[in-house]
């Protein structure tokens, strides 16, 4: 038996097609309803009269397709039949069999499955007397998704997904909703609230009562942080520590607490864990480039990693800055012409880069970043003459 | 320029010099740079990494970086600011290079006394000619009073960066006509090209001609500041392991700091400075050091197992018991880490769960006496006397004469 390719359309489609079946639900209520099964419609009590194709029954064990029972027939299994099919497609085996038991698939998941075929669609259960009716409802007449809804379809999905944060990805992209990193945390939006999944890898052992300690003690922090309270915001910030040794934002505020108070080897080691613990975010990175002012190669090696992680214009011209005082002038150059077409404000790479081709040798080049630069109204007196110098060279 | 010297070399690859080759497919200048001034380029970023920070100092003939044997070098010509000119210096290499421009036409804009660099690029030169003069000559720019200086060095090839690849890639972009030059680079710096991406072990970028200009991305990036560990981190933290090993923690500390300010996340240094700062009761600090080491090696437990015990012993048993459930996750086989594990879940209330850690460890290894005088001590906590008195007796035999359980045991049998 080989449901393979069932099982991952299934995992695909789960987000989207749960989201749309808790939001028809949602719609539809405990509205009096009617099943048109020669003309294939679903009326319910003050909505318009919806197009459905009936898919299957199901009692506490078995699943059986529509096709394989006699009281059904016509446009309305259309679809079933299709499926049906399909089943000699490798990976596809359950839609031949006219009785599946449950332990094999979930009505929901074939329900995921059919919706995901008919298109804009999504599955929804009635009683019937054998058990349950499976049906497949198109063009669903649903619009916004609540956000109670949205949270129903995450639990449902959470099944077919072991990472939590990838789910929430999933959901955000296949409903084409906002999300946002915030710290330790993922945040999609919808219906007005927020739906948080911390970092698996940095959440570890760590209960639920346990997370929302650490995000008030965050909160705490931030409040002490904006009314200056240095004192508080350490001691919000080790309690935080103590409870979450790998939290990702109370390291990287702990970091900037140490660094403004002077005790740079903590400052140094708390963003050296964000590293860890972040690997992808550039700013631990450009703070330590900083702290490592004094060590100029392990500097350039911040930026350079810095680059790697967000090539933007900012660690373009970070590093580019950092090669060029290590007398490094190609290379920072290179860094400067990179930085350039990123820029909001492109004054400052165009400055550097002129100066550094003008260093090089390379006056043309130099000509155009100087003349750029003054013609949109940045620079001074300095890098005027520096300019007429460049022009009347031989 | 006066006088300058000529590539120190043997006498063999002095006459190579004064016999520089065209290769036969380099019909002018520009095929030349398209064949051969990306590997220069290469050569020349790889150098300038290699050399890093070092001072450097020029003698006659030689280059002379702080701490490396001295390179033989001969100049090729200095930029002037003033004037805008780049001027040939009158040596061995420079004759040769013009040699080879009278002979070959196609090569008539290297005779230039001078030259305009807007016009003719001395890097391109340099980089294009680097391995006519010796396989192992690379270019370098060094400041001088009026502009700057443009050598040829000798020296061992070294390896070149996925940095220094990038910037050989945008360096060449500037001087070679068309695309063909950008696969061959790539290959013969190691990496396995596709358009797509391309990869070299745990390394890749990307690439892209978008309106005749080259983009280039990293692919995957590498997770460390610093990819190699250089020679005097590797000394210094020989030298701190030795100090430790003697409990000489002052100078072990004093080494070890040195190791991690040339190389932040070296995993060793940092787990020993954990271990000394743990020793002296700095346990905030031990906590930071260790939790740094058991990132940087997330496969191994023993910094994850320290860090448990600093946790323990500065009173934070959740984040203690949490830690010692990471390490043993990852070695479930530590009979040190189970016994540490069953005396905190012990500690905590948890006397079954904790028994059965202890239990476990027993198993793993049995002829400790630490874990079993702990189990015996549960069993007696939990009411289960006759287990405890077998675990008294069976620790006893194993380590005779222990003070605390000959005392329990007596106690018991009482």
């Amino acid at each position: 038996m080989n449901n393979s390719g069932f099982l991952e359309t299934v995992a695909e489609k789960a987000p989207l097609g749960f989201a749309r079946h808790f939001a028809f639900c949602e719609l539809v209520q405990d509205r009096p309803l009617s099943i048109d099964v020669a003309e294939a419609l679903l009326h319910f009590a003050g909505l318009e009269p919806m197009g459905i194709q009936l898919i299957g029954t199901f009692s506490e064990q078995t699943f059986n397709w529509v096709w394989s029972q006699s009281q059904f027939g016509g446009p309305a299994c259309d679809l079933a039949e299709h499926l049906r099919a399909q089943a000699s497609v490798p990976g596809y085996d359950l839609f031949g069999m006219p009785e599946l038991p449950l332990s094999m698939a979930h009505p929901f998941a074939i329900g995921i499955a059919c919706a995901g075929v008919a298109g804009e669609a999504c599955f929804w259960c009635t009683p019937v007397e054998s058990g349950f009716l499976l049906l497949i409802v198109l063009n669903p007449p649903v619009e916004a998704l609540s956000f109670r809804a949205f949270s129903a379809a995450f639990a449902a999905s959470a099944e077919y997904y072991p990472d939590r944060r990838q789910l929430l990805e999933t959901m955000a992209e296949q409903l084409d909703l906002p999300l946002e990193s915030r710290g330790d945390s993922l945040i999609c939006r919808c219906g007005g609230e927020e739906f948080a999944v911390q970092s698996a890898p940095t959440v570890g052992l760590l209960t639920t009562a346990e997370i929302q300690e650490v995000e008030r003690l965050l909160l705490e922090a931030n409040e002490c942080g904006q009314r200056r309270d240095f004192v508080g915001l350490r001691r919000c910030l080790e309690s935080a520590l103590a409870l979450h040794s790998e939290s990702y934002d109370a390291h990287r505020i702990m970091a900037g607490l140490e660094m403004a108070e002077g005790n740079l080897e903590d400052a140094e080691l708390h963003y050296l864990i964000c590293d860890q613990l972040q690997p992808r975010n550039a700013q631990p990175l450009a703070a330590l480039a900083k702290i490592y002012e004094g060590r100029p190669s392990l500097a350039r090696d911040a930026r350079r990693r810095a680059l790697e992680v967000a090539p933007d214009a900012f660690a373009f011209y970070f590093y580019g800055e950092e090669l060029a005082r290590a007398g490094q002038f190609l290379q920072a150059q290179q860094m400067m012409e990179e930085a350039l077409p990123l820029s909001d404000n492109p004054g400052p790479p165009l400055e550097y880069l002129g100066r550094f081709a003008a260093i090089l040798g390379r006056r043309q080049v130099a000509i155009a970043a100087f003349s750029r630069l003054l013609e949109g109204g940045a620079g001074d007196e300095n890098l005027r003459a520096e300019l007429e110098r460049l022009r009347n060279l031989p | 320029m006066g006088d300058g010297p000529g590539l120190q070399e043997t006498s063999s690859k002095a006459k190579t010099l004064r016999h520089m080759l065209v290769p036969a497919d380099c019909p002018d200048y520009p095929s030349l740079v398209e064949r051969q001034a990306p590997l220069g380029f290469a050569r020349h970023f790889a150098l300038v990494e290699h050399l890093a920070d070092r001072q450097i100092q020029l003698t006659e003939n030689a280059m002379h970086p702080a701490g490396m044997a001295p390179m033989p070098m001969a100049l090729l010509g200095e930029y002037t600011r003033q004037d805008h000119r780049f001027r040939w210096a009158n040596n061995e290499l420079v004759q040769a290079l013009h040699s080879l421009a009278r002979d070959h036409q196609g090569y008539g804009s290297l005779l230039q006394e001078a030259f305009d660099p807007d016009l003719l690029s001395p890097f391109e030169i340099a980089a294009a000619i680097s391995e006519l003069v010796s396989p192992d000559a690379a270019f370098l720019q060094l400041p001088s009073p009026s502009g700057f200086v443009i050598v040829m060095v000798s020296t061992p090839p070294p390896e070149v960066s996925l940095n220094a690849t990038l910037a050989a890639l945008r360096e060449s972009a500037r001087s070679c006509r068309g695309q063909e030059w950008l696969p061959s680079l790539v290959r013969q710096l190691g990496f396995q090209y596709s358009p797509r991406e391309c990869t070299r072990g745990d390394e890749s970028f990307v690439h892209q001609f978008r309106d005749g200009r080259l983009v280039l991305a990293y692919g995957e990036t590498r997770p460390r500041l610093r990819k190699e560990p250089s020679p005097a981190h590797t000394a210094l933290v020989e030298q701190g392991l030795i100090a430790f090993s003697q409990e000489n923690f002052d100078t072990a500390h004093q080494a070890f700091t040195q190791a991690v300010a040339l190389d932040p996340q070296s995993y060793k240094a940092n787990l020993y400075l954990g271990r000394i700062e743990l020793h002296r009761e700095n346990f905030a600090r031990a906590a930071l050091r260790l939790q740094l080491a058991a990132h940087l090696e997330p496969t191994r437990t023993f910094a994850l197992s320290q860090l448990a015990i600093c946790y323990d012993r500065n009173n934070q048993p959740t984040l203690a018991l949490r830690t010692r459930r990471k390490a043993l996750a990852l070695d479930p086989d530590d009979s040190y880490s189970q016994a540490h594990l069953g005396i905190l879940l012990g500690r905590a209330g948890q006397l079954h769960e904790g028994i059965e850690a202890l239990e476990a460890a027993v198993q793993l290894d049995e002829h400790r006496a630490y874990p079993v005088r702990e189990l015996a001590a549960l069993y007696q906590k939990s009411g289960r006397i006759g287990e405890a008195v077998r675990a008294y007796e069976h620790a006893l035999a194993l380590e005779p004469g222990h003070a605390y359980a000959t005392e329990q045991l007596r106690k018991l049998l009482v």
